[in-house]
């Protein structure tokens, strides 16, 4: 697969999250509300520790091996998504004259959905916690979806990294969907009506008239940017590969991914008196390197530092970045208003 | 050979004609995401409260509104450093097009063929429709008067946009009530009102950003403040604390520096705590104190009063109030025209004789007393017993809060919805007030944040400055009340209460206890309140007769016609299915105005189609300080099916009650006064003599907007094409003057300057931040001084108590049973519990439960996870009746019974205004115990 | 607006036209019922018209049945029965909607599929319906368009691919589906006449689709 020769990428600051899920229904109404798209929700939000979207997703495989081999993982089921909710309004409105009162519900018990296990803490009171972290695409440097697919119909754009399904034809002809086993993220979905594979597209057709990403743009919480890593200027830049506070999620799946994430600092635990224990933190750190790696624990204390000379009045680049003034820092290059670029 | 004719109907030629399609690819057709006709700046006419509103960019083809996307388009503020507000918006706004088009859209006028609440419908037409409402209108009107004719008024239409004009201007045409609906919300704020006089005091979101510390206390801004929360966490960044302070490790606690975890409804037992150490520990600001507050008031030790002027005089003054000046070392009247010293310093300890006709007695300054009382009851230890905190944590906070340079507090709707908020507000105020954090940049505290539109309309929007005015030249008080230094927000508190008393506008959650059957409930089970001294029916009979309290129709005149409008009162009062079954059965007509189907609608008699917000233009006139720009709604399609604007609606009821009045041959009637109206001649007064016609809801938004003093001028088209522009000032009407400070355009709004740097008086009896409260209810109930009652077991005897708050997911119910939003939850209501109280119960998560208590039981699934305190269920709000199995409706167990301390009255601040000082709902801490259904 | 038509020269333009007369029959017959429908319902003209259609048809197997056998019912029985079984329910349950976004899980994309399937063909919403894009009626009447604009085309001598691939993808994606899920809600012992109308109206658009894949005129789907 070509290199790309440049790279779109995304920061997600787990410390701006707030879980509202703008994000999701942006890319929803966006992309995926039309038939065969229920369970395909390109961009979600879970709570985490947590079982995620699709179930389990973690423990799914895919990916590489240390020696750079595709590893084929498993494709996630129907029940991993949750049954499609569909709802029984006109039994609820106008039950009629049959005497029942139906109550509004999905008519088949969804068993599952994108944010299932939202807010649902791990640890033992008042030592509990959980954060929230929105997940998409990582438009992976060495796209296992696109390694995994026989066809060559999956492919990495040159000009900015997108990974997209290049070839709607060699897709549709497809007897057994390789990607999503590819997939160590399981962000590829199957649409059942269309029979082809569908994924987030990085918002081409927004990018492409220099309009950020919907959920990089709708994002209230101003927590995510984009832009071009190899950018120096560029936040996304600055964070990654300067400063190298934001880190990737699982980064030994092996395919490179170009999403990152400010790891999440929080409150500190109490001891049996209800006393601050500040000898550890509340989000147990083996769990964050399970996550981000190592690197993690450098990076919160380094965030941990730059937030205390905000404190003391000095001066911290890291935190102007991450605080960002004027909501356009977050857009990288593509600042243009949609409704002005068609 | 025949001819085939091509025949339209609900389709029509583009431009009329038809001409050749040489190619189609569905490809293409599907691709073409980026074609629209016109994009039109738009919002959401709900009340999202401290996050409305936020500027959307609609996006129509054909008529047809194919999505939303934030505009973005606020200026930076002037500090290059500060956050700007953009994008604002929330997942519920980016997605209300769906609203639109979805199955619980009311597409036409429906009757009632079944009985209430069955689901058996008749579609009729508008003229049917109108028709019925009007005579039954008129039958009540004649009967029993314009008074039985009320509103289950909700929080949306009669508040936010311009389009509630109609109903309201319709109203008061009839004479009929309006509506107060903050406290049946539980919205409220008593002890906000008791303290400084008022409830609407709200700073902007920059101004977190200049704080030390910001204190999350009763708010879950997580899930209430989506499109404000990025000014938390930038903050944060910027080295604020912040601090949460709740019983569950909330999602407003994830992104926190300090958890409190402090034990349900024992907040006031916290903020006392605090205090003591404050005092003990000489941290409070002495300046603040003395000018600001009551604290150096001087108290008759003998009967805990305040020392006024008729304990020295016959016919003396029950509001002029004395301190003891240590630069004179005299006895000092305080000074009432003017919180200034003038050189004078109030003495805060000490004890004092004073010669009275009654001979010597001994006075103390308030803070002497409130010390003493404070060391009595709430040392750290104390406290620590109560709130479950360690009592280092308490000293710990109170210092840190104490020291801060300026804190701000973030805390929502929460506390009017707690038996003894009251108690709570109070005891957090005095934290503030202690500090001085209040009135200063990044140092501020906010109760109801409002930013009102101070405009006119015709006759019934009046100015603030136009009331003053018009009170200057016909009201006899007005000399006596600018000759006592009445400041012009005194003033039209006067008028507010005025419209209370005079049966202009009526308390709904004292018309749902007294009509609903829940003070029956209540004064059945006097064990709730194992603190009350009388039955609690006999309180109310007093605040009657002592005209405390004010309803229409009255104590024993029920409400015959009832129009739920703006809002969905079956699905949002407490003790539901109580209310079900006293309430409905003594309307004549239940009559639901909404764009979708609700609980109300679905008890309703009649079901009018509201066009959906998008199909209307409307300014709202209701704004939030923390974002302070005015937003509007510019039409973007024609409204859906049958549905029509409720100006329209109100204008046409109108023409039609004086049609059927005139066939009827009934020309009059008579209101509670004995005053005659006639029917005739009512639809000019709706239309204020023909201003506006019914199709002119624009030149309503329009006037609105122009005519207002406090927003930037701009002209109506720039204005509808951004879509915002920015609020210049407060104003000088009731929906915002409460936050008394200049507003500097690009600055932060920092609320209460005007007493803090002018000097202002407060709108309280001593003028003063006021902490004691000496009034006679108060003092039966042991609640004169600030104090912490634990919440009584209102419900029964049941171990867990119920707790929730505003949702993430939905604003009231507009958007709860929205299909995208409930999959991204779990497709219906969710209750919260510890994982330590399900394992005893053999809950597992996912499991469905049956929640009981003495009044009610519902089902619900159980969501278990260790965040929440053991002890402790939560249910976050606005589920809709029909979303529990057989509609037993969550708020149904909660038994909400009424605190007879807020029926107090006839104390200068404490008189029924507009959102504060009636009964409200209180839900927090209902008990109830859960079990596996089934099990 | 100007009148439409389009002389039906040669057995294969019959055809085309008796195909789009019976879509435009069935979407007169899916709207509000006027007195007219009634009539025609109640007097058999309904069902003849229809019946007189189907026998020109390129396909076999259609009947129009016993449509019409209300014929005891009075005008206002059989409108208010229509809002009964669509719009707001009747005694034998909840109304089976007539919107085919309401059985499609992607509701917005299926509706605004359907606008830009009839703005690409220079058509839009009639302003006097204030309806939506996606009721059934309409999207019959935009296949009764069109078949229409085939039979002009063929009888014009022009190409008439882009309405043939239109038609096959507006059923495929679009109309089956919202007839199947209506005909599942109309069954049983409820209104016969649209009981009958919904089984005639799934019927045919099977067959329809059938036929426009068998001639494969459209050329290979996108």
């Amino acid at each position: 697969m070509a290199e790309a020769k440049k790279q779109i990428a995304f920061v997600v600051d787990l410390n701006k999250c707030m879980g509202c899920h703008t994000c999701s229904i942006a890319c929803k109404t966006l992309w995926t509300n039309d038939k065969g798209m229920d369970h395909m929700w390109w961009m979600k939000v879970n709570t985490m520790p947590g079982r995620g979207y699709p179930r389990d997703w973690e423990t799914m495989g895919g990916g590489y091996d240390g020696a750079g081999n595709l590893n084929l993982g498993k494709q996630p089921k129907t029940e991993d998504y949750g049954k499609a909710m569909e709802f029984n309004y006109e039994e609820v409105f106008f039950g009629g004259g049959n005497g029942k009162r139906a109550h509004l519900a999905p008519r088949e018990s969804p068993g599952w959905g994108p944010n299932w296990d939202e807010d649902i803490a791990s640890g033992e009171y008042p030592n509990t916690y959980f954060f929230y972290m929105p997940r998409l695409c990582n438009h992976c440097s060495s796209p296992a979806c696109a390694q995994a697919c026989p066809y060559g119909a999956i492919q990495k754009r040159e000009e900015d990294g997108v990974v997209f399904i290049a070839d709607q034809e060699k897709c549709e002809s497809c007897p057994e969907p390789l990607c999503m086993k590819g997939c160590p993220y399981k962000e590829i979905y199957r649409n059942p009506v269309r029979n082809v594979a569908q994924k987030c597209n990085g918002c081409l057709p927004r990018m492409e008239r220099e309009v950020a990403p919907a959920c990089v743009r709708q994002c209230p919480g101003r927590c995510i940017w984009v832009g071009f890593l190899d950018d120096p200027d560029s936040p996304v830049h600055k964070l990654v590969e300067e400063w190298k506070v934001a880190l990737p999620l699982h980064s030994e799946f092996g395919t490179k991914p170009n999403v990152f994430y400010i790891p999440p600092l929080s409150p500190p635990r109490l001891n049996n008196e209800g006393d601050i224990d500040a000898t550890q933190p509340r989000l147990p750190v083996e769990y964050l390197r399970s996550l981000f790696g190592p690197e993690v624990d450098g990076v919160l204390s380094r965030l941990k530092g730059e937030i205390e000379k905000k404190r003391k009045k000095e001066e911290s680049k890291i935190m102007d970045v991450l605080i960002a003034a004027r909501w356009q820092e977050l857009l990288g290059p593509f600042v243009k208003d949609p409704s002005e670029a068609r | 050979m025949t001819d085939l004719r091509l025949k339209l109907e609900g389709l029509a030629a583009k431009e009329g004609r038809l001409s050749d399609t040489p190619d189609f690819s569905l490809g293409a057709v599907r691709q073409n995401i980026w074609d629209w006709d016109r994009v039109v700046k738009g919002s959401h006419l709900t009340n999202c409260w401290y996050q409305t509103a936020c500027n959307y960019n609609i996006y129509v083809k054909d008529g047809v509104v194919l999505r939303e996307e934030q505009a973005a388009n606020y200026p930076p503020q002037n500090d290059p450093l500060a956050p700007d507000f953009n994008p604002r918006g929330c997942q519920k706004g980016s997605c209300y097009v769906h609203r639109i088009y979805d199955p619980t859209r009311i597409k036409y006028p429906m009757k009632r063929v079944g009985e209430r609440g069955q689901g058996k419908w008749k579609r009729i037409s508008w003229d049917e429709a109108l028709t019925e409402v009007a005579d039954a209108i008129i039958d009540t009107a004649t009967k029993e008067g314009p008074s039985a004719i009320v509103q289950g008024g909700g929080t949306r239409v009669m508040n936010i946009g311009s389009e509630g004009t109609g109903p309201t201007a319709f109203f008061v045409g009839l004479g009929a009530p309006l509506s107060n609906v903050t406290a049946d919300n539980g919205d409220d704020h008593q002890g906000v009102a008791i303290t400084l006089g008022k409830v609407i005091v709200g700073d902007s979101a920059d101004n977190w950003f200049y704080s030390d510390m910001i204190l999350i206390w009763g708010g879950n801004p997580a899930y209430t403040n989506i499109p404000n929360h990025h000014f938390i966490a930038e903050a944060r960044y910027n080295g604020t604390k912040v601090v949460t302070i709740s019983p569950d490790y909330s999602p407003s606690a994830v992104h926190a520096d300090q958890w409190v975890p402090v034990n349900i409804g024992s907040d006031a037992a916290l903020a006392l705590s605090m205090s003591q150490v404050i005092i003990k520990e000489k941290l409070f600001k002495e300046d603040f104190v003395r000018e600001q507050t009551d604290l150096p008031l001087l108290v008759v030790e003998s009967t805990g009063r305040f020392l006024r002027e008729k304990d020295f005089k016959a016919g003396g003054r029950e509001d002029t109030f004395y301190f003891w000046d240590l630069s004179s070392g005299k006895l000092t009247e305080a000074p009432r025209k003017s919180l200034a010293l003038n050189g004078t310093i109030p003495a805060l300890q000490g004890s004092y004789k004073v010669e009275t006709p009654q001979g010597s007695v001994t006075v103390k300054p308030f803070m002497e007393i409130l010390s003493a009382h404070l060391d009595r009851n709430y040392t750290p230890e104390q406290a620590g017993q109560i709130t479950g905190l360690s009592s280092r944590m308490i000293e710990q906070l109170a210092r840190e809060v104490a020291t801060a340079k300026g804190v701000v507090n973030i805390s929502t709707a929460n506390w009017g919805k707690c038996y003894h908020g009251d108690l709570i507000e109070r005891a957090i105020l005095m934290v503030f007030a202690l500090c001085g954090h209040m009135g200063r940049k990044g140092a501020t505290f906010s109760a109801f944040p409002m930013m009102g539109l101070d405009t006119s309309l015709g006759g019934l929007e009046k100015r603030g400055d136009q009331i003053i005015l018009s009170a200057a030249g016909g009201d006899p008080r007005f000399a006596q009340w600018r000759e006592e230094g009445f400041t012009d927000e005194m003033i039209l508190y006067e008028y507010v209460h005025q419209a209370f008393s005079s049966g202009g506008v009526t308390p709904t959650s004292l018309m749902y206890y007294i009509h609903g059957g829940i003070l029956d409930l209540c004064a059945k089970h006097p064990e709730w309140d194992p603190d009350i001294k009388r039955p609690i029916k006999e309180y109310v009979r007093e605040a009657f007769d002592k005209k405390w309290q004010f309803l229409s129709p009255g104590l024993d005149k029920e409400p015959k016609v009832m129009f739920a409008l703006g809002g969905n009162f079956l699905r949002r009062a407490r003790c539901t299915n109580t209310l079900i079954e006293t309430f409905l059965p003594k309307l004549r007509l239940l009559v639901s105005i909404d764009w979708r189907w609700n609980s109300s609608a679905l008890y309703a008699d009649l079901v009018l189609p509201a066009c959906s917000w998008y199909e209307k233009t409307s300014t709202f006139l209701m704004g939030m300080p923390v974002q302070p720009f005015v937003h509007m709604v510019n039409q973007a399609t024609e409204p859906l099916y049958d549905s029509m604007g409720e100006w329209k609606m109100f204008c046409l009821l109108a023409r039609k009650v004086e049609e059927r009045a005139s066939e009827r041959g009934i020309p009059s009637y008579k209101d509670a006064n004995g005053v005659e109206h006639r029917f005739a001649g009512l639809e000019e007064k709706v239309t204020f003599g023909g201003l506006y016609s019914e199709d002119d809801e624009e030149g309503i938004a329009r006037d609105a907007f122009l005519n207002a003093s406090n927003v930037e001028q701009i002209d109506w088209e720039e204005f509808k094409e951004r879509g915002i522009a920015r609020y210049t000032g407060v104003g000088t009407g009731m929906r915002s003057i409460g936050t008394t400070c200049d507003i500097v355009p690009g600055e932060p709004v920092v609320p209460l300057t005007w007493h803090t740097e002018r000097k202002d008086p407060y709108p309280t009896l001593t003028r003063r931040i006021q902490f004691l409260i000496d009034h006679e209810l108060f003092r039966e109930l042991g609640e004169d001084l600030p104090v912490h009652k634990d919440p009584p077991p209102a419900g029964g005897d049941y171990p867990l108590k119920l707790t929730g708050g505003h949702a993430r997911w939905s604003i009231h119910s507009d958007q709860v049973d929205e299909t995208l939003l409930l999959q991204l939850q779990r497709g219906g209501p969710l209750m919260f519990m510890s994982a330590k109280d399900a394992l005893s119960r053999e809950i597992r998560d996912g499991d469905t439960v049956e929640v009981s208590n003495d009044v009610a039981s519902f089902q619900v699934q159980a969501g278990v996870s260790p965040a929440v305190r053991p002890g402790q269920v939560i249910i976050y709000h606005a589920w809709e009746n029909y979303q529990f199995e057989g509609w037993r409706h969550f708020k149904s167990v909660m038994a909400s019974p009424m605190n007879p301390v807020e029926l107090a009255g006839d104390y200068f601040q404490i008189r029924p205004i507009t959102m504060s000082n009636y009964p409200g709902f209180s839900d927090r801490g209902t008990r109830v115990e859960v079990r596996r259904a089934g099990a | 607006m100007e009148t439409y038509q389009v002389e039906l020269k040669g057995a294969e333009a019959e055809q085309i036209g008796c195909r789009s007369r019976l879509y435009s029959l069935l979407s007169s017959g899916f709207r509000f019922p006027s007195a007219e429908i009634y009539e025609g319902a109640k007097t058999g003209k309904f069902a003849a018209e229809i019946q007189a259609v189907i026998t020109n048809l390129p396909y076999s197997g259609l009947t129009a049945g016993e449509l019409g056998r209300e014929t005891g019912l009075s005008c206002e029985e059989f409108q208010s029965n229509y809002i009964g079984l669509f719009e707001v329910g009747n005694n034998d349950g909840p109304p089976c909607f007539l919107y085919e976004a309401e059985y499609a899980g992607g509701r917005m994309k299926v509706m605004e599929e359907v606008l830009r399937f009839y703005h690409h063909f220079g058509l839009r919403l009639s302003t006097e319906k204030r309806d939506r894009p996606d009721h059934l009626a309409s999207e019959l009447e935009f296949m009764h368009l069109l078949t229409f604009k085939e039979a002009k085309a063929m009888v014009d001598g022009k190409e008439s691919g882009a309405y043939l691939k239109a038609e096959r993808d507006f059923l495929r994606f679009h109309l089956s589906d919202l007839l199947m899920a209506v005909g599942k809600r109309v069954g049983g012992n409820r209104v016969l006449f649209y009981t009958d109308l919904a089984h005639l109206a799934e019927n045919f658009c099977q067959k329809e689709l059938a036929y426009l894949l068998t001639i494969g005129k459209g050329g290979k789907s996108d």
